[in-house]
């Protein structure tokens, strides 16, 4: 027994040193190459810009910095946003991005999604972006100030947070893995990182492709049941709970005083219970006020999207919800 | 709980350590230690199943007792009798209820009558095929004094619920599994060793191979219609490595488990895709069911001892039957069928029973005869395959029928299947999986030998680490799972 458990711990020291030095190759950017992308575009060609976005595909197809910035009127915005990015993973890539950004002295709002930490189980789709999280300096991270255990997460927590962990994968698959990454990639930098695609594409529903226009004519109604007024299912995670802890302690960060940190909670989730994080600003669009946003049919561009107008009339109200703050913020310096 | 999941990485190292380390000198804490794990392993998917496991269990280990004691042949047929009943009455309701009351709706239609009789809401339980059989080759081994039933409630119920092998086999006979409960388990080095190996030997072909074909046959049989018929052989190949990886991956896992528990169990696959006929393979593929079917429904049908006719109905019935044990679709049965049918010339013309050696044996390749014996035999699974895969009969003959069309090939087809660059390493995984194979395939499972030189050695196992760590994530379930 003795020497097997010997040759067991032998060959698993082995194992985690061949994985550690791998994990070491992995790139800046987490792995996430459409946001290395957009980032090298940002540092090159948008030097002006002193307000950028984090989130998901939410942000990414959603936030449309030109409409942000005309009802602002005082940004110069980004989309760093990415599909299939969840809450840690953003929370990692705004890490990297305070961290590199050579203008960062220019930036003055950082935007970050309110989205959870997704289960790695039925999520095919986000399978390797969900691996990125995990390398040493991250486990670190997570355990040094969140034991799962303790904050009472559930059993999945832990696991995505252990098996992703020391994930190699990003040294030799990127997220660049389907051809229509590599289209969103050209079209996005054209608009500052936001992604216009409209007509062209395909839905996919339970791995089926229908053309659009048949999806929405048969679940026009089940779209907008689904994401407004009494069917809209309540999602507060606990899962949130590091990335928000960890939201709120960068935005306490001596080197980042000059930044405003702004949660923006998209209209299809539901109201997160924040009263905990004083220093954390929410742009809460998920409130009755901001619902028209999802009750009209044709801003939708799939069953979990907007599309163009959809985008519009999101970027103008985030706008408008950012221009409140700006406004409440100065109200209380001045007093 | 799925061997692949995180859940099972954190439940097999602790019962290993209390079960090694505490309980080693206590065999009856042993036994009920494992019976314990083994309804939590099953109760972790839904613990009110157990009651059926565990209602099985009482009824078999009753009937086993009353058998052996009566010398009163009818008895004993009754008492066998309703052991088949209760067992295959779960079966019949949890399983084939709703297909029997659905065809039977579908029938009536189809003649203009309309009587809606209600199918049942109720879900399958995970592995009911596999122990139900289990048990049942327990009372007839005992009615056909084969076997003493054991009087030992605690080993019967952990041969019935043995966590390894509960949920997808191998089904594992009394006669070899139950005598392992009453023996002293002292640990083994190179069998714990073996055991290792065959579990990642398991991992890779489930979570390297099989779940990384999963989602392009997904896409592929989903959207065939609109794919060109290399598409479609594709997705019929990748099917052919998914159900592999899936189920032997499995066994393997099963197996490997086992023996560092002190157990073996059967070789349930060996290495079937180097069949040389069809009769070959199905000595070669979930051996466990094949044996199962021969013993207990083959043989005491006639066997092949009969007439020349009544040989092919045999073959037939239990090609059938087994399409149906599969699952309770039309798609199945046809599936049974084909083989029996594919079967059927080798039986005839008297070559079924030819290879029952290894192919090749001591030779590094296959000569051009037997490699295209390997390659007939391997496209006419495929072949089959498709009906096993097909959401309906007439779906799975569409896609045949498409194959056989002639759709030129367009770049959009990529797409439609759910390709990635990820995907093109599917492509040199699959021939790793197979050069691997079949360097071991007079040995007992794929990765027991690889080199004498520990450098190699130990930098093919990780490798095999570094694979399963890439790969690992989606948590596809065991195809097997549903049967």
């Amino acid at each position: 027994m003795k020497s097997y458990l010997h040759s067991l711990l032998k060959f698993f020291l082995l194992c985690l040193g061949v994985v550690l030095i791998l994990s070491l190759l992995k790139s800046g950017a987490q792995g996430n190459k459409e946001y290395y992308v957009k980032f090298k575009d940002l540092q090159s060609n948008h030097k002006e810009t002193n307000t950028v976005s984090f989130g998901s595909s939410h942000i990414f197809r959603q936030f449309k910095p030109t409409t942000f910035d005309q009802t602002t009127k005082k940004t110069y915005s980004y989309n760093l946003g990415t599909p299939a990015a969840d809450g840690l993973q953003n929370i990692f890539l705004l890490e990297d991005f305070l961290d590199n950004y050579k203008n960062i002295e220019n930036i003055e709002y950082v935007l970050f999604e309110y989205i959870g930490i997704n289960k790695i189980k039925g999520q095919n789709h986000q399978t390797l972006r969900n691996s990125y999280y995990l390398n040493a300096s991250t486990l670190s991270l997570v355990f040094g100030n969140y034991p799962p255990w303790y904050k009472g997460a559930s059993l999945s927590f832990l696991k995505a947070y252990l098996l992703r962990k020391l994930s190699f994968k990003n040294v030799f698959f990127n997220t660049e893995t389907r051809r229509l990454n590599k289209l969103n990639i050209k079209y996005c930098l054209k608009e500052r990182g936001y992604l216009a695609l409209e007509t062209d594409l395909r839905v996919t529903k339970n791995s089926k492709l229908v053309s659009r226009k048949k999806y929405f004519d048969t679940h026009e109604e089940e779209l907008v049941k689904k994401f407004s007024g009494r069917d809209r299912k309540v999602s507060i995670k606990k899962k949130n709970i590091p990335v928000l802890d960890r939201l709120n302690k960068i935005s306490n960060h001596k080197d980042y005083n000059h930044i405003q940190f702004l949660v923006v909670i998209h209209p299809m989730y539901p109201m997160l219970k924040v009263d905990k994080y004083k220093n954390l600003n929410i742009l809460n669009l998920s409130k009755k006020d901001h619902q028209s946003i999802l009750t009209n049919p044709s801003y939708y561009f799939d069953k979990g999207h907007l599309g163009k107008k959809g985008a519009k009339a999101f970027s103008k109200a985030l706008g408008k919800s950012f221009n409140k703050f700006v406004k409440n913020k100065r109200k209380a310096k001045n007093k | 709980m799925l061997f692949n999941s995180f859940e099972y990485l954190l439940f097999f190292p602790l019962v290993f350590i209390v079960y090694w380390f505490v309980l080693n000198k206590h065999l009856k804490f042993q036994n009920a230690f494992l019976l314990l794990a083994s309804y939590f392993f099953y109760g972790w998917w839904d613990w009110r199943f157990l009651s059926l496991i565990i209602f099985s269990s009482i009824v078999d280990y009753t009937i086993g007792l009353q058998m052996s004691e009566s010398d009163n042949q009818r008895k004993r047929k009754l008492l066998l009798f309703a052991s088949l009943l209760v067992n295959l009455g779960f079966l019949g309701v949890f399983k084939y209820y709703n297909f029997f009351i659905d065809s039977f709706n579908t029938l009536l239609d189809n003649v203009g009558m309309q009587v809606n009789m209600m199918s049942l809401n109720i879900i399958l339980p995970v592995g009911i095929s596999f122990y139900t059989f289990q048990t049942l080759s327990y009372t007839i081994d005992i009615y056909r004094n084969k076997l003493q039933p054991t009087k030992d409630v605690l080993q019967f119920f952990t041969y019935v619920a043995f966590f390894p092998q509960l949920v997808a086999g191998p089904i594992e006979r009394a006669t070899n599994l139950l005598p392992q409960f009453n023996i002293s388990r002292q640990f083994n080095y190179d069998k714990a060793v073996d055991g290792t190996k065959q579990i990642l030997w398991g991992f890779f072909k489930k979570v390297v191979i099989a779940d990384s074909c999963a989602p392009i046959v997904n896409d592929i049989f989903t959207n065939y219609q609109e794919l060109s018929p290399i598409m479609l052989i594709l997705g019929a190949i990748l099917f052919a490595f998914q159900i592999y990886g899936d189920f032997s991956g499995y066994s393997d896992i099963a197996i490997g488990t086992s023996r560092l528990l002190g157990f073996n169990l059967m070789q349930n696959f060996a290495f079937p895709y180097f069949s040389r006929n069809m009769g070959e393979f199905w000595r070669r593929w979930h051996i466990s069911l094949s044996t199962w079917f021969r013993d207990y429904l083959y043989i005491p049908l006639g066997g092949s001892r009969g007439t020349q006719l009544q040989s092919v109905r045999n073959i037939f019935v239990i090609f059938i039957v087994s399409g149906f044990w599969h699952g309770a679709n039309w798609t199945f049965i046809v599936w049974g069928f084909l083989n029996a049918l594919f079967i059927i010339p080798s039986f005839l013309s008297g070559s079924n029973r030819n290879y029952l050696g290894v192919v090749a044996l001591g030779k590094v390749f296959p000569s051009i005869k037997e490699a295209f014996q390997i390659f007939i035999t391997f496209l006419l699974t495929c072949l089959a395959w498709i009906f096993f895969r097909a959401a309906n009969v007439w779906e799975a003959g569409d896609y045949i029928r498409r194959i056989f069309s002639f759709k030129s090939f367009a770049m959009e087809e990529l797409e439609i299947a759910g390709f990635s660059d990820f995907t093109w390493f599917l492509g040199p995984l699959i021939i790793l999986l197979q050069m691997t194979e079949w360097k071991n395939r007079s040995r007992q499972y794929g990765l027991a030998f690889i080199s004498k030189n520990i450098i190699i050695r130990w930098g093919f196992y990780i490798l095999i680490i570094l694979f399963l760590i890439q790969y690992w994530g989606s948590e596809q379930d065991f195809i097997y799972f549903q049967f």
